[in-house]
Parts: structure tokens; C-alpha cells; sequence
């Protein structure tokens, strides 16, 4: 034996196997996710009623409001953050989120304030939250989950090229350009806006409570005004 | 004929010797005008004329249904036998019950003989009959399927021109020029055995019989004394094509060799003990009858109705060789070797080599973020400092002189005498 090479170990870095482990434990609660599943999949009529009787009443609750008063905002920037919707949301609803561009739960769009971006949210008050971020949530909303929308694919910022190839012709060519025109809502704010694909955002541990009463009736949804910044903190 | 103990040594130059030629059997199917040609073994000099190989010749072979079918076949000629149903029962014998020190058993009566008094009727008896004795009523014979038997006669053909499979079953062919082996029809017309066994060696097909003659033995076992006492190998089989020919009887005498008419083709003679690949020496009209017989794959037979030879489901199983041929690997996409995979994210709030891809000034905002902390540290400890007071060691010093001048000066004050000091303190100007 004393008369072997010495040679280095074969060893495995700890990282990879801390991911293995954690990704064997996931595929396992996968599983068991999907064999519970199996059983929960037999509908009853009685499930179906509920769903449609919850699209009409959804359907005439968004009726009703679209009579009220369009409401205002008083910032320059809005994000909007989708909380719920699944099968309660009649499909007129849903064409609304569609064009929002939040077509998951908790995906988040940033928004100029207009007219008409208040009526659309007046339609869907029940299913979204929103409010004015600050500089802080916005840059580390950017930096931390932007994608580029590419030719219909989802492509990470992890390269300023990717910026500069796609809107270098508007003089931006950095994230933190992208940054100056959402916070400043700029000129080329709209550009910027639809270049960044939707922001897939974590689901809070807590700070949601599944409500779709109004914000400052103690529940989870409409103007949450600046405290949306806890709730961006919360879900990056 | 020559005298006993003589042995005589035929010496014949074989015409036309051709090398085994077994390419053209494994050929897959072909039109009909491009089929592969069979030379025809002429007993003169002559040049050889060619046939076109049958496709029966080229049709799979299934050792399993021949093997089935020959086996139903040779119980067809069964013939039924049993023991006699008297066997054992022709006697009176009775049981001599209990009480005289022998087995119960029925005993033959009488006196007088050795006979008297031994057992009877039992099956352990000497006389005695069988256990369960056999009855004619059996199922001696089967009914197979005719299709089936065609397709047994029809591999057994298409085994018959594979050399390797003639060799396996253990034919002599080394001196056989080609496979399978049509000589012309002058050989129908032959009538002596004499002249036959030339035949057979001019064509290399005499040390087959010749094998089969040298095997003659004893059977052994019990088929001895059941007329089946003597066993030998199987020699060439010649097929014939026309009836009535004198070919019958010139060789149906040479040990070994066996005599078939085409139109009547037997499966225990085509494939004997059901193993394929009997060596068969075809005259040039029955070869050229096979075609309207046995049709082909795409025509019917003329002689047996609805028939059709039976085709693979693939013609040439051999998928790895088809996958890497030519005209496959000529057609699919080349492999993909540089496998394009998308960069993955990091975290750029936490990840600061990710932050600086993205934002170098981020590098020195951090920087002059330390440095204003450090800063205001420092700017909040002095601050803290003022509050709190604190003075130096020459000012204490200072201050605490000042307190003793003061407390001097008290003492001396307070030594008054008259009224003036009083006015001196009180301020008051008299």
C-alpha cells in the first residue's frame, strides 16, 4: 500500500449533494402529492354547481361594480400582483387578468397608471392586489426574477446584452436603465414594460389570507397604496 | 451380377463440376423476370440449360409446423392393436378364503397339476391379465388441417435447396455441384439399376447412398420383434415428373435412395423424423412443375385451390443491418454534438460576481456605502461623547484649583470683626 500514488480523494462537493438530497426528498413528496391526487380526481355534481353558480355570481358582482366611480391612483408606477382566481372567475374575468398579462397565481405586472388600467382593475378588484412600489422593491424585483420576453420565450436577464440587443434603440442598455424608466415611469416606460416577462413571484408564508374583501376592509385585495412593498418583500 | 466377396470400383469423370453456389438462396424476393437460375446437370457433354428457381425455394421455412404436421402424419397409418379381452379370465379359479395360511387370491381348481391351486385372474399373477387392459378403442389417428400440411410440405422444400441445412441433417453433398441439384429428364427414361447408380455418381450424389447402405444395423430395443427390425440412414430422394416413368423401379432398389412423384410430394419423405433438409435430386420437368403446384407469393396455386405461399411479416429481420445500411444512414439527421443549454440564474441581491455582470457600479456603491457607515459610526460616537460630559485631565485639574481658591476665600470672609465686611457681601453702599 505504501507503494501507491498518492492521489487526491474522489470526493463530491457538499453542494451537489445537498441539492441531490433536496431533490429526492421533492420528487418523494412529488409523488405522494400525485397518488393522493388520484383519489381526489373523481368530481361530484354537486362541485360543478358550485363552480358555475360561482362564475354567475362573479359575473354580476363585476356588473355591479363597474357602476361605481373608477378609482384613482397617486403614483406614477402600479404594480399589480395576482393573488387568486382559479375556477371561481367567470371566462369574461379572466379575459381581463389575460390582458394584464396575469395569467398565473401570483404573477406580477408593473403598470402606468391610466384610465384605462384603473377600469380593468375595477373588473378584476377581487382576484388582484396592488400598489405603488418603491425603488428598492422594483430593483430587486428586476434583478432578482426579470425575464425577457424573446421571440415568445422566457429568457433570464443575465446579461446586459440581452437589454441592449432588444432596447438599445430606445438608450437602454443596462438593468438599471430598465430600473430609471419603471420607477420614473419614463418615456419608454410602456417598452420596457412588455420587453420584461411577467414576474413569477413565491407564495407568501404569511400576509395573505385567501380573503377578497378590500384591502382596507382587512382583507387581502385592491390599493394596498405603499404597503405593497411588504407584501413584494414577502413573495420575492 | 458380379460374383459374392467381388467389389467393383465405378470411375467416372464428373462433367461440368461447379462450386456450391449459395448466394442466390438467401436472395429476397424479386419480380419474376429477375429470378435467380438453376443450371440443369445433363448427362452428356452438352452445355447446361437453365431453369428459374421456383419461389417455393424461397419460402420461410417453420421446423415447428413441420414438426407438428409430421408428427400427426405418421399416426395416420396406425393401426389399432390391444390384448385379448379374454387375456387372463380363462379359468375357473376361486378364492380359497381365509383360515388356510394363503393369500386370499383366486386359485385355479383341480389336482394333479402344478397348475392346480396357483393364483389367477390378478395382474401381479402369473396368467394373470394386464392392469387395465388395453382397448382398441383409441384415438389412433388426427385430423390436420390442410393448409397446414402445406405449409409443412412447402418448408420442407424450401429447407431442400439450403446447402448448410442438407449438411446438417447429415446428407453427403461435398461432390453435388449446385443446390438444389435438377438433372434432365433423359433420367426418367432409365430403367436399369445399373445404370442409375452411374447416374447418381456422375452427379456426386453417390457417397449419400452410399452412407445409407454402410448404416444398415439392428434396431435397438423392443421394435426388433415388431417388425421394425432393421434401421438404416436416408439417402438422396428423386423427384419425378412424369407419370409412369421407368425411374421408379431403377432406383427404388439402391439402398437409401428414396422415389417421389412432384404432383404427390410425401412430408415423411420430404422431411423423415420431421427435421428439415432432405437432399433431393429433381429431374428438369418436375422442378419446372413446382411453379403451377405451389404457386408463388403474389399468384395462386393452379393445383391446389386458394393456395398462396406463406410470406414473412418482415422480409429481412436483420434490424441493426437495415438501420446502419446505406440507404437509412444516408437519410437520417447527423447526431447533435454540441448540446446548447441555457446559463443558469443566479440570484444577483445575493451573488455579488452575478450583481456586477449586471450593474459594475454596484462595486462602488458598495464601497461608499461601507465607508459612509463607517463614517457615521464615527460621527455618532462623538456625539455621543459631547453629551455624556467628558473632560479632559487639564481641565479637571483647572476646575478643581478654581474650587479650592473658592473655598480659601470662604474661610477668610468668614473671620469678620466689625460691620464692614457684612456690607461688603450684602452689596450695600453707606
Amino acid at each position: 500500500m505504501a507503494e501507491d500514488d498518492s492521489k487526491p480523494l474522489n470526493y463530491i462537493s457538499e453542494v451537489i449533494l445537498k441539492k441531490r438530497k433536496s431533490t429526492e426528498a421533492w420528487a418523494l413528496r412529488k409523488k405522494e402529492q400525485f397518488q393522493q391526487k388520484k383519489f381526489q380526481s373523481i368530481r361530484k355534481p354537486e362541485d360543478f354547481i358550485h363552480e358555475y353558480r360561482n362564475k354567475e355570481v362573479d359575473l354580476i358582482r363585476m356588473k355591479r361594480r363597474v357602476k361605481r366611480k373608477v378609482p384613482e391612483a397617486n403614483s406614477n408606477t402600479m404594480i399589480i400582483i395576482r393573488i387568486q382566481g382559479k375556477k371561481d372567475m367567470h371566462p369574461r374575468t379572466r379575459k381581463v387578468l389575460y390582458s394584464l398579462g396575469l395569467r398565473r397565481r401570483f404573477s406580477a405586472v408593473f403598470v402606468k397608471p391610466s384610465e384605462g388600467i384603473m377600469a380593468k382593475l375595477q373588473r378584476v378588484e377581487p382576484y388582484v392586489t396592488y400598489g405603488y412600489p418603491n425603488l428598492k422593491s422594483i430593483k430587486e424585483l428586476i434583478y432578482k426574477k426579470g425575464h425577457a420576453r424573446m421571440e415568445q420565450r422566457k429568457v433570464p436577464l443575465t446579461d446586459n446584452n440581452i437589454i441592449e440587443q432588444e432596447l438599445g434603440k430606445f438608450g437602454i442598455v443596462c438593468i438599471e436603465d430598465m430600473v430609471h424608466q419603471i420607477y420614473n415611469a419614463g418615456p419608454h416606460f410602456k417598452e420596457v414594460a412588455r420587453f420584461m416577462w411577467p414576474f413569477e413571484l413565491n407564495k407568501p408564508a404569511e400576509g395573505l389570507k385567501g380573503s377578497k374583501t378590500i384591502f382596507k376592509e382587512g382583507g387581502d385585495t385592491g390599493n394596498r397604496e405603499d404597503l405593497i412593498n411588504e407584501l413584494i418583500n414577502k413573495m420575492n | 451380377m458380379d460374383g459374392p466377396g467381388q467389389v467393383n470400383i465405378f470411375i467416372f469423370n464428373v462433367s461440368n463440376p461447379k462450386p456450391l453456389n449459395p448466394s442466390f438462396v438467401n436472395t429476397t424476393p424479386m419480380a419474376a423476370a429477375a429470378r435467380p437460375l438453376v443450371s440443369v446437370q445433363t448427362l452428356e457433354g452438352d452445355a447446361a440449360p437453365t431453369v428459374p428457381l421456383p419461389d417455393v425455394m424461397k419460402a420461410s421455412i417453420r421446423p415447428d409446423i413441420v414438426n407438428f404436421v409430421h408428427s400427426n402424419i405418421s399416426r395416420n397409418s396406425r393401426q389399432p392393436y390391444a390384448v385379448s379381452k379374454r387375456a387372463g379370465h380363462q379359468t375357473s379359479a376361486e378364492s380359497w378364503g381365509t383360515g388356510r395360511a394363503v393369500s386370499r387370491i383366486p386359485r385355479v381348481p383341480g389336482g394333479g397339476t402344478h397348475r392346480a391351486g396357483q393364483g389367477a385372474f390378478g395382474n401381479m399373477c402369473r396368467g394373470g391379465r394386464m392392469f387395465a387392459p388395453t382397448k382398441i378403442w383409441r384415438r389412433w389417428h388426427r385430423k390436420i388441417n390442410v393448409q397446414q400440411k402445406r405449409h409443412a410440405v412447402v418448408s420442407a422444400i424450401a429447407a431442400s435447396a439450403i446447402p448448410s441445412l442438407v449438411q446438417a441433417r447429415g446428407h453427403r453433398i461435398e461432390s453435388v455441384p449446385e443446390l438444389p441439384l435438377v438433372v434432365s429428364d433423359t433420367v426418367e427414361s432409365v430403367e436399369k439399376s445399373k445404370e442409375a447408380v452411374k447416374i447418381l455418381q456422375k452427379i456426386g450424389a453417390f457417397p449419400d447412398a452410399e452412407k445409407a447402405k454402410l448404416s444398415h444395423g439392428i434396431r435397438p430395443g423392443k421394435g426388433k420383434m415388431r417388425n421394425r427390425r432393421h434401421i438404416s440412414r436416408k439417402g438422396p430422394l428423386i423427384v419425378y415428373g412424369t407419370e409412369g416413368a421407368k425411374v421408379v423401379k431403377a432406383f427404388r432398389n439402391i439402398p437409401g435412395v428414396e422415389v417421389a412423384n412432384v404432383d404427390r410430394l410425401n412430408l415423411l419423405k420430404l422431411a423423415p423424423g420431421g427435421h428439415l433438409g432432405r437432399f433431393i435430386i429433381w429431374t428438369k420437368s418436375a422442378f419446372e412443375k413446382l411453379d403451377s403446384i405451389y404457386g408463388s407469393f403474389h399468384k395462386a396455386s393452379e393445383k391446389k385451390k386458394g393456395y398462396l405461399l406463406p410470406r414473412p411479416r418482415m422480409v429481412n429481420s436483420d434490424l441493426a443491418r437495415i438501420i446502419n445500411s446505406d440507404e437509412v444512414q444516408s437519410v437520417v439527421r447527423p447526431i447533435k454534438k454540441d448540446v446548447k443549454r441555457a446559463p443558469l440564474k443566479k440570484n444577483p441581491l445575493t451573488n455579488l460576481n452575478a450583481m456586477l455582470k449586471l450593474n459594475p457600479y454596484a462595486k462602488t456603491a458598495k464601497r461608499m456605502a461601507l465607508l459612509a457607515e463607517k463614517q457615521r459610526i464615527v460621527a455618532k460616537k462623538e456625539k455621543l461623547d459631547k453629551k455624556r460630559n467628558i473632560v479632559s485631565k487639564e481641565e479637571a485639574s483647572a476646575i478643581k484649583s478654581a474650587g479650592k481658591s473658592w473655598y480659601q476665600t470662604m474661610v477668610s470672609d468668614s473671620d469678620y470683626a466689625d460691620f464692614d465686611n457684612f456690607s461688603k457681601w450684602l452689596g450695600v453702599s453707606q
